[in-house]
């Protein structure tokens, strides 16, 4: 449960650096995929209006730095709880809620793709970790829901977008060839 | 009807011993219940699973529910005849959380109450709109079919009972719908030891069908399978007439024909993180299904049109693999030549292609 003597930002931080140790301690390609893409960088997370600053390095040793409060005009990552909780539950991808703009993203293509290993890493671990389970519960009980009620769809209408953002991308800009052998000659 | 009351007990029993410290997380014991209303226009799944052991096990929870159009209001209504609505949860398996004389399994949202013939079940999902509460009377003759048939890395067992007399209600989005003696309501129960994603597969129905003279057909049908059905166990279908197991086709004499689509869609699936994680994934689905069997005496023909599936993804407890549940509801038409006697009758019909 959200501690009463913790304020909000200090307890998103806390459970974000109990996330990091849960997968510390489970080791595995998740683990490796968040060592990869973070060691070394600085990123602004703002959930819910909450902004955090992460400073990650160390490499294996990852050791994750969490300021706060601190106020940022440009963010690098900006969603709401419940957005979280809609990917969560399977009533939205993740693709679909970037390309929706429910979670703004700023980053290299390379760090974006390194965003969305992790996270699909933590869904499927899900599974086999209940301590990730246990988190997302303590996170989803405590942290704030909206009061009104949003009437409930039905599940053809949930069904998540799936190829959103190339979906986005026009169609002769999609049909450009790349080819990779051409970039390494340059 | 009589009911062997010893038989019913021994079936709905849980299996898992919970008095052994050195249990193997793969255990599994799940309580399985459908209703639907006479004319199938409300189709109800519940299914109650414990996996694991106390502390280091869930218990998880399923309910799909699909609709008629025609009883929501328009801002409901899809380009289907049917609308579907569900969810997954699980809860943690506390030491508390079970009781198992008489059995009762009670977690925040979830109650699960089986005591001789009487059975009550609750679900609740605020964030889904989802609340079921129910009551369940045995009414079928209960069949224990096997209690450890080889199935992956160990072994499944499982018995039913396809028919209760239930009463209850349905709440779907603050719409509220009567649950009542005239509902068909299924109940099995499985039980074993083996993994999630293994190479395993079965397919299964349960159908409860209606003659012009009032008599009522339930079949249930079960093959054991490898994951690309490419090896398959021994089939069998029970034929009960008014709840009374009547007769049994088995093996060779059974012929179980799935016609699928020709092209892939992304289905319905159950929410959670299952249908987060496989999002993109697209499958060819059961359209109809035709099953004849003959024997000596005896002779059945079941036609199936289907009109909705859903996905359910079942994850492995400790490692990254999944089996693959396709729920499928339809109208069936069964032709039955028994004793001299012929029956016709139409009805609906529940089944399962795993892999």
């Amino acid at each position: 449960m959200q501690s009463p003597s913790l304020d909000r930002d200090a307890q998103l931080a806390q459970w974000l650096q109990h996330l990091v140790e849960i997968l510390r301690a489970q080791q595995g390609s998740t683990w490796k995929d968040l060592v990869g893409t973070v060691s070394g960088k600085t990123a602004v997370i703002d959930i819910d209006g909450v902004q955090l600053q992460l400073h990650a390095n160390g490499g294996e040793q990852l050791q994750v730095e969490i300021k706060y409060p601190v106020v940022f005009q440009s963010v690098n990552l900006r969603t709401e709880a419940e957005t979280l909780r809609d990917v969560v539950s399977g009533r939205l991808t993740l693709d679909s809620a970037v390309s929706q703009g429910k979670i703004r993203l700023r980053a290299s293509f390379q760090n974006l793709l390194g965003v969305y290993r992790i996270v699909n890493g933590i869904l499927a671990d899900s599974a086999i970790n209940p301590q990730l389970r246990r988190l997302w519960i303590e996170f989803d009980q405590s942290w704030s829901t909206p009061t009104s009620c949003v009437p409930s769809l039905c599940l053809e209408n949930q069904k998540p977008g799936y190829g959103e953002l190339i979906r986005h991308i026009p169609k002769d800009i999609l049909e450009i060839d790349v080819f990779p052998v051409f970039v390494r000659e340059l | 009807m009589t009911i062997d009351e010893q038989l019913l007990a021994q079936i709905e029993a849980l299996r898992i011993p919970l008095d052994d410290p050195t249990l193997v997380l793969s255990w599994k014991d799940w309580y399985h219940f459908l209703l639907w209303d006479k004319e199938g226009k409300i189709r109800i799944l519940v299914n109650i699973t414990l996996s694991g052991r106390p502390r280091q096990g869930e218990v998880q929870v399923s309910c799909l529910i699909n609709i008629a159009s025609d009883l929501l209001p328009v801002e409901y209504q899809v380009d289907t005849p049917m609308v579907t609505f569900g969810t997954a949860f699980s809860l943690e398996w506390q030491p508390d959380t079970v009781c198992k004389h008489p059995l009762r399994l009670c977690g925040n949202n979830v109650l699960l109450e089986i005591n001789g013939r009487h059975s009550r079940i609750n679900v609740r999902e605020a964030r889904m709109q989802l609340a079921l509460c129910f009551e369940g009377v045995a009414q079928a003759t209960p069949v224990l079919v096997t209690e450890d048939s080889p199935f992956g890395s160990g072994f499944i067992g499982w018995g039913l009972v396809p028919g209760l007399q239930v009463t209850g209600e349905l709440s779907v989005s603050g719409f509220n719908f009567g649950i009542d003696h005239r509902w068909f309501s299924y109940h099995d129960r499985n039980f074993g030891c083996f993994r999630w994603g293994e190479d395993i597969g079965w397919e299964w129905f349960v159908a409860f069908a209606t003659c012009d003279d009032g008599r009522q057909i339930t079949l249930a049908l079960d093959q054991r399978t490898n994951k690309d059905h490419s090896l398959k166990g021994l089939p069998y279908i029970f034929v009960y007439i008014d709840h009374q197991l009547t007769k049994t086709f088995i093996g060779s004499s059974l012929d179980i024909n799935w016609q699928w689509s020709d092209g892939s869609i992304r289905p319905v699936r159950l929410p959670g993180i299952m249908a987060s994680l496989f999002s993109d994934r697209a499958i060819r689905v059961p359209q109809a299904l035709e099953v004849g069997a003959v024997d000596h005496d005896s002779r059945l023909l079941v036609k199936v049109k289907f009109e909705t599936i859903a996905e359910l993804i079942v994850p492995d407890n400790q490692e990254r693999q999944y089996t693959f549940i396709e729920e499928v509801t339809g109208t069936v038409e069964v032709s039955l030549f028994l004793k001299g006697e012929i029956f016709h009758a139409k009805g609906i019909l529940y089944g399962e292609y795993v892999l």
